[in-house]
């Protein structure tokens, strides 16, 4: 009996071992590895048919456009070695590198590059769906009519004039297309490899690790659906003697909690950070936190078509009420920026920021002038009381936060009422695309990185207009800047034309939001933020 | 069989119908649940996955598919097939939910019977307390608890102890026999106290029967009475909660997996409705069907081998 305890007691000892010797490694990374929390399965890594920011963080590793963006978000060199452009600054010859290769060897010729924007522009594909962002090609001739269905493909004006040149043409002079054709909707495709992909009536191309071919510092190694994707360094890569990481290992942990109990447990080497009590705490830790202004502005869209709402004295006194340091101070407390204007600080001007150039456009937080303004709108309008506003919210946290601080600030200071309608994205789109709305609170993030970006929210031809606001000004300036040559006299335009934007208080701006990270003190030389489409960029990354 | 085979066929149809008339009541569309797209793009979106077509057309499109066992192609990832998605997920919910009810029925057994041959003493006060506690905690904070306790606090735990940063429970991931151990734990808690209450309350009732007490008194001791009479009538209630509780748990479980991100099917079940794959929920309904009907039906078959009162097809076996 003693005997046969005495071995039970040994089985389990040697269970143990086995368990836990295994495990006696070291969990960080390795040497010029890096884990990163990527937060969910990106949808596809087909450049041409994404268009957030999960897929796009992967995309940029493995894939590289005729330019690519530098520590400060300003195009650089890429694929393409060189460019000229034309002096009505309407057509651009883009001259690719002799050592551009795929991961396979092959060149890259101006051809792929061609391939791939007819891929995106082809309003129906047989092999994959129609691309979201193909309205960033609009800007070449002949692009738009295409992507409708109204026009030719041969009459895009995209030309391939040799294997490393291509020459292409705009409707009007785009300053920011050197810009554009960093996005990854502009990135090029092997059309050998990718018609190898097509089985039955789809493609697989980039669906899995073995179905994506690039021609960026990186490739994909493994592609564990759900679980990570394993990048590795690409060696036929033109610049690779730069590019100091082996190995990214992109991790897809959606739980916020887990994410940070992997982080502290050494398992991951970044984290996203939304909880100011978690930064105060980790930077007390192996690692550092650090904000970016991501480039996104939150902003209360008013319906400037709706009978209370459409008075511009109104729509004032519910700007001038807010206390936005309050709310960015206290609420956020995360480096967000209160917002006195539309345009994002990171966007650049003519020699420097367009925000710093153009100024605060608006002062807050001035509740007699907002009182004043209020009543002088009621008699405008001939009612006595300003009757309660409907303001539409996302299904959100975050969103439903700020949402309740506004309203108490409103009736704090104005004694206006408001009704909080919380929904999801879609359903308040719809509310808003019908007129159906009076105030909704609303993101806008710019695709590319220039002024009219932004400002095009406010042209009355644009869709995404969805305050309805009109004013022949702000038209006639936006059409001026769109034709200007001069670059400076460009950004005056825009200048000028967002004041009047800001002047009529077409929408409410609320902050600019940043967003914070923590990074393992190991990992050095991370890029974050360089422009909205590139939040993460591995580079010049490096570990210590 | 024919019967069965009709009713499985019927119900799947009911519940492809009616979720296929849920799913489009909803407002929006599978391409602007977060963005606002272009108008023209929108509608090039629509014409390649026929939801331009009127709504009858698109059913008719769709069962028409289904008959071929075509599930479509999932509207948010894309160029993906939902069979699969769901083929490539499937197993490893299967694998954490086998896992999980084995465990569960493991120890829930074990805490089951305990209770049951002492009952109103102290090893029943505690084991009554630890199932109430396991099935009132919902998944989500059993799982943050375990993780954080033996994932992450044993971590660190060791690293002030040796200085070297080892975890023996990966916080997430789903590699390797370590990184099981915890979600396994984790999803079949629950389960373990249904297991251990239903066992604990059926034994009682046995324990009282007529036959139980002429054996007593015959004076067989009560463990040989227990192991050799009453346990097995007393699984027969449990025989029966196990076929929806165990397709349930193998299906994936939306929080566990979510928690220490596991890649299974779980999380399409919530994510797909949030999004409005509608593609994915029609094949995700289609699969559930299939799956409860099986696991019912071999049930059912075990419940026909370990009670000879029930037959299967009890009419054929009357003509015969």
């Amino acid at each position: 009996m003693k005997l046969k305890s005495y071995h039970a007691l040994l089985l389990a000892v040697f269970v143990c071992i086995t368990l836990v010797l295994p495990a006696c490694s070291d969990v960080e990374a390795g040497f010029n590895e890096v884990c990163i929390n990527l937060g969910d399965e990106p949808p596809t890594l087909d450049p041409q048919l994404v268009y957030d920011v999960v897929p796009m963080r992967v995309i940029n590793a493995v894939f590289e456009g005729l330019c690519r963006k530098d520590k400060e978000g300003l195009p650089v060199p890429g694929a393409a070695e060189r460019w000229e452009i034309s002096e009505d600054k309407l057509t651009y010859t883009f001259y690719i590198r002799k050592d551009a290769k795929w991961s396979n060897g092959t060149p890259v010729t101006a051809k792929d590059f061609k391939d791939a924007w007819m891929r995106a522009l082809d309003p129906e594909p047989q092999y994959h769906e129609p691309a979201f962002m193909a309205n960033l090609f609009f800007c070449i001739k002949g692009a738009e009519a295409y992507a409708y269905g109204e026009g030719k493909a041969e009459d895009v004006a995209v030309d391939v004039v040799d294997d490393r040149t291509l020459r292409v043409t705009l409707v009007q002079p785009t300053p920011y297309f050197l810009d554009l054709v960093c996005n990854s909707v502009y990135m090029p495709v092997n059309k050998e490899f990718y018609d190898k992909q097509i089985s039955g009536d789809i493609s697989n191309y980039g669906t899995e690790a073995e179905a994506i071919l690039g021609n960026g510092p990186f490739t994909v190694q493994e592609w564990n659906h759900d679980e990570n994707i394993v990048l590795v360094k690409n060696d036929t890569y033109w610049n690779a003697d730069v590019i100091n990481l082996e190995k990214i290992d992109f991790k897809m942990i959606r739980d916020n909690t887990a994410a940070i109990n992997s982080f502290k447990s050494g398992e991951i080497d970044m984290i996203e950070i939304t909880d100011r009590m978690l930064a105060a705490e980790l930077e007390n830790s192996n690692c550092r936190v650090e904000a970016y202004n991501s480039g996104i502005v939150e902003y209360v869209t008013l319906n400037n078509e709706d009978p209370v709402l459409c008075n511009v004295n109104i729509r004032k006194a519910l700007s001038y009420a807010l206390d936005r340091k309050t709310l960015v101070e206290k609420i956020l407390n995360d480096g967000s920026k209160e917002a006195y204007g539309f345009v994002s600080p990171i966007v650049a001007g003519y020699n420097g920021k367009f925000r710093q150039q153009a100024g605060d456009l608006f002062k807050d937080n001035d509740i007699d002038t907002a009182r004043k303004l209020l009543e002088k709108g009621l008699d405008e309008l001939g009612i006595s009381e300003m009757p309660k506003i409907v303001f539409l919210v996302n299904d959100t946290e975050l969103s439903k936060r700020d949402a309740q601080v506004l309203k108490d600030m409103w009736k704090k200071s104005l004694d206006v009422d408001v009704e909080l309608q919380v929904m999801s994205f879609d359903a308040m789109a719809e509310k808003m695309m019908s007129k159906d709305y009076q105030m909704a609170l609303l993101t806008w993030s710019a695709d590319y990185n220039d002024p009219l970006a932004y400002l095009d929210v406010f042209s009355s031809k644009s869709f995404y207009n969805v305050a309805f606001y009109s004013n022949n000004q702000f038209e006639e300036l936006l059409d001026r800047a769109i034709r200007e040559i001069d670059d400076k006299s460009r950004m005056e335009l825009l200048i000028k034309a967002e004041q009047i934007a800001m002047d009529d208080m077409a929408v409410c701006p609320l902050y600019f939001i940043a967003n914070s990270y923590a990074v393992n003190n190991r990992v050095k030389g991370l890029v974050r933020g360089s422009s909205a489409i590139q939040d993460i960029d591995m580079y010049w990354t490096y570990v210590e | 069989m024919l019967k069965r085979l009709a009713s499985f066929l019927i119900t799947m149809w009911l519940v492809v119908t009616l979720t296929f008339i849920f799913i489009r009541c909803l407002p929006g569309s599978p391409f602007n649940s977060d963005k606002m797209v272009h108008p023209q793009i929108l509608s090039n979106l629509n014409t390649k996955y026929g939801l331009d077509k009127p709504f009858h057309e698109q059913y008719l499109r769709y069962m028409q598919n289904l008959v071929k066992g075509d599930l479509g192609i999932s509207m948010i990832y894309k160029n993906r097939s939902v069979s699969s998605i769901i083929k490539r997920a499937f197993p490893v919910s299967l694998d954490l939910g086998i896992r999980a009810v084995l465990l569960a029925a493991f120890v829930g057994l074990l805490l089951g019977l305990i209770s049951a041959l002492f009952t109103n003493k102290a090893q029943d006060h505690i084991i009554s307390a630890i199932t109430m506690i396991s099935v009132s905690l919902p998944g989500f904070v059993v799982g943050t608890l375990l993780q954080y306790l033996l994932c992450y606090r044993l971590s660190v735990l060791i690293y002030n102890i040796t200085k070297v940063r080892f975890n023996i429970f990966p916080n997430t991931g789903w590699e390797g026999f370590r990184s099981t151990v915890v979600p396994t734990i984790a999803l079949a808690a629950g389960v373990m106290g249904i297991v251990a209450k239903m066992l604990r309350s059926s034994l009682k009732d046995v324990m009282n029967q007529d036959y139980i007490v002429m054996s007593r008194a015959k004076g067989l001791n009560k463990r040989e009475v227990v192991f050799r009479h009453a346990l097995k009538n007393a699984l027969l209630p449990l025989l029966s909660i196990s076929g929806p509780l165990v397709s349930s748990i193998i299906m994936g479980s939306f929080v566990i997996e979510n928690i220490f991100s596991i890649p299974g099917l779980g999380r399409y079940f919530v994510s797909s409705v949030q999004d409005k794959d509608y593609t994915m929920v029609l094949g995700l309904s289609v699969f559930s069907v299939f799956i409860v009907v099986l696991i019912n039906t071999l049930t059912d078959i075990l419940y026909a081998i370990v009670d000879p009162r029930v037959r299967i097809e009890p009419k054929d076996r009357l003509g015969a």
